[in-house]
């Protein structure tokens, strides 16, 4: 199944952009991870994610681990397609 | 027109970017494979018992560990695939899957502990061998 080309401002932005690339690549990731993968502060990571979950792109999953709370996220159905999308719509671009 | 190329380009880059980090980070300590070899292979050495107590804790002890395995695994990558994914490396999965399954028929229904052994066995190989290549498989899908 070929994915539509369809740019996506959401998706567009250099931080967000990449925060999606990483979730696209696996089915979850710690946010520490990528807030080290992005090289961002947790605050805008933290912003970020909060853009992506309004959109229904991101999903946010907590979890104790040792008595530590760790946040996972992982990328929505929809984010998953938007992303692809977009990438779609960036491959088509340059040609 | 140029502009747009030149930015759409950038942005492909940095995806890519991501996929090496995203591969780079997804690697399986050593002794995990070993060690969850040994686990299933129990299980599946434990079928050749008499021993009821035997067959009820071994499934226990394979769980809890497995568990934590899974894990210990998370915590040190920061990152979760599963393993029933499309591609070559969800093929690995249903295989090894399959053959553990298999293995496990074996050693139940010969029911002895000279048939159960040589299964349990070969499940640790099967297990290092299609999860290390599983491993290389899904860094080589990530990557793309």
């Amino acid at each position: 199944v070929t994915t539509a080309p369809q740019f996506d401002a959401v998706i567009h932005a250099p931080n967000r952009l990449q925060i999606c690339a990483l979730l696209a690549a696996v089915d979850s990731a710690e946010f520490a991870t990528v807030r080290d993968a992005v090289g961002i502060s947790d605050s805008v990571l933290s912003k970020h994610v909060a853009t992506l979950q309004e959109a229904g792109y991101v999903e946010i999953r907590k979890a104790s681990v040792a008595s530590r709370v760790r946040t996972w996220l992982a990328l929505t159905k929809a984010g998953r397609r938007a992303f692809d999308a977009h990438v779609a719509e960036l491959k088509r671009i340059v040609g | 027109m140029e502009r747009d190329k030149l930015d759409a380009n950038a942005a492909l880059a940095a995806i890519a970017g991501q996929r090496r980090e995203a591969a780079e980070r997804l690697v399986t300590p050593w002794w995990y494979h070993p060690i969850l070899g040994v686990l299933v292979g129990a299980l599946v050495a434990a079928q050749g018992t008499d021993s009821f107590a035997l067959k009820t804790v071994t499934p226990l002890l394979v769980a809890a560990g497995a568990g934590a395995l899974i894990a210990h695994y998370r915590r040190l990558t920061g990152l979760w695939v599963s393993g029933y994914r499309r591609g070559p490396a969800g093929v690995l999965t249903v295989a090894l899957t399959v053959g553990y399954l298999a293995l496990y028929g074996v050693a139940a229904g010969f029911g002895s502990l000279a048939a159960s052994i040589p299964a349990g066995a070969v499940v640790v190989a099967l297990t290092i061998v299609v999860g290390r290549a599983f491993d290389e498989a899904l860094r080589r899908e990530i990557v793309g």
